[in-house]
């Protein structure tokens, strides 16, 4: 199982910095041949006609370079539309199944509940699997397992629901599913994700401070170890650190957020740098702008 | 065998096979190499021996079960895997199916299933939880 998994993160990492390198390449293509762009720069014309403010505020632009921003902008807006779908779907029917599956709270939790002032937003699950989730996106709840309450004592469980509690507060699974959608959006710039897992490590190391001032140190540390006590892929230092790595870095004094690697750092530069030279490159060209005239003329 | 199908409303095994499916691997892993009537008769009377034979069948053909000849015409029956290796096989599975199917992005969880941990945190962790119940 370790190699496979070994081999997957590098797979991961490896399409990372593929998917900068293919629209790197797609560019560079674009510049050899414009061809691709000349049916959207076709049609921003024609709608700039429609609309002739729209040809005003463009201009000075020529249009090859309108059209390749345009291209880009339409791919941007795609994925980021199309993974936030697919993310509010999925998540929706996880949330509807946690609804239909509320079963009435036992007294431990309702205790708990009520000393955090939070009952009336807790749903008590009846699955053997340890675990606890903030969910649902406009009026958010705290699901809490059977098996979750079966293997915490209070002091745990009070810190478990209190960090959901800042989960809840700070309306953190919209949170996560906007940053899910930005970091889709812009998926061809590989130090995004690093980003993003580095954003979600501070939201959840700020859910671990909160949960601090109601409950020992030990008490969440306890709860954290039942919830990983399982079968979990483990492999060493190749990602950097993991969002629950840096809330036991933190647990135990020290902070430690995840690192950005410099090598998506410098792919991502790289490829901004290709965008810009292609931009400068398009709008320079006396050519190209020479090219569409002809195509339009040639077409209109 | 992958894992395709996962019922949250289910206990145990029953989560990823069907309930005589369960009853049959649990009943293997106790006896060891039992034949198709040892498992039936520890069953107990509500089995039927056909349909416990049938079931049985589809676990040798989804490899759950390895079918050998005996010296009369039975066949035995053993696991293909211990019941711990096939359990981890299935939490894993699960657990990454559970953030496949439903998204992680739009869940804060206590834990995020898929992630993976350097062996050295969990150390680190059980450290301080074993200060914690030494000062209790």
């Amino acid at each position: 199982m370790m190699p496979r998994t070994f081999l997957l993160a590098r797979l991961q990492c490896g399409s990372q910095l593929g998917s900068a390198l293919a629209v790197g390449l797609v560019i560079a293509l674009l510049m050899v041949n414009p061809a691709p762009l000349l049916p959207i720069a076709r049609a921003y014309r024609e709608l700039c006609e429609q609309y002739p403010p729209l040809a005003l505020l463009t201009f000075h632009a020529s249009p090859v370079l309108l059209a390749f921003l345009l291209g880009l902008a339409g791919l941007i807006t795609f994925v980021g539309v199309g993974a936030a779908v697919t993310g509010l779907v999925r998540t929706h029917r996880f949330n509807q199944r946690l609804r239909r599956g509320a079963m009435p709270m036992p007294p431990q939790l309702v205790r708990i509940g009520t000393n955090l002032s939070i009952a009336d937003q807790l749903s008590y699950q009846a699955w053997a699997e340890p675990a606890a989730c903030c969910y649902g996106f406009l009026r958010p709840r705290i699901a809490i397992t059977a098996g979750l309450l079966t293997q915490l004592d209070d002091e745990e469980l009070t810190a478990v629901i209190a960090h959901e509690r800042q989960h809840l507060r700070c309306r953190d699974p919209l949170r996560f599913l906007v940053l899910h959608t930005l970091t889709a959006a812009a998926f061809m710039f590989p130090v995004v994700s690093a980003l993003q897992r580095r954003h979600e490590a501070r939201i959840e190391l700020a859910a671990d401070r909160a949960s601090l001032t109601v409950a020992p140190r030990g008490a969440l540390a306890g709860a954290l170890l039942a919830v990983l006590n399982g079968p979990r892929t483990s492999v060493p230092g190749t990602a950097g650190l993991t969002a629950t790595e840096s809330r036991i870095a933190q647990l135990s004094g020290r902070a430690a957020l995840p690192e950005i690697p410099v090598r998506l750092v410098i792919a991502s530069l790289g490829l901004t740098a290709v965008i810009a030279l292609a931009a400068v490159d398009l709008a320079a060209s006396a050519d190209l702008v020479e090219m569409i005239c002809e195509f339009c003329v040639g077409t209109s | 065998m992958n894992i395709h199908r996962y019922n949250l409303d289910g206990n145990g095994l029953t989560r990823v096979l069907g309930e005589l499916e369960a009853r049959i691997m649990e009943t293997v892993w106790a006896l060891g190499q039992p034949t198709g009537k040892e498992i039936c008769d520890d069953l107990g009377p509500d089995a039927h021996y056909k349909t416990v034979l049938t079931v049985a069948n589809r676990l040798v053909e989804k490899g759950l079960l390895v079918r050998e000849p005996t010296e009369s015409r039975a066949f035995r029956y053993r696991a293909a895997e211990s019941r711990e290796v096939f359990l981890d096989r299935v939490a894993a599975s699960v657990a990454n199916g559970l953030v496949t199917d439903f998204g992680q992005h739009g869940l804060a969880q206590f834990v995020r299933a898929a992630e993976t941990l350097d062996p050295l945190y969990l150390d680190e962790l059980e450290r301080l939880v074993r200060e914690r119940k030494g000062t209790q």
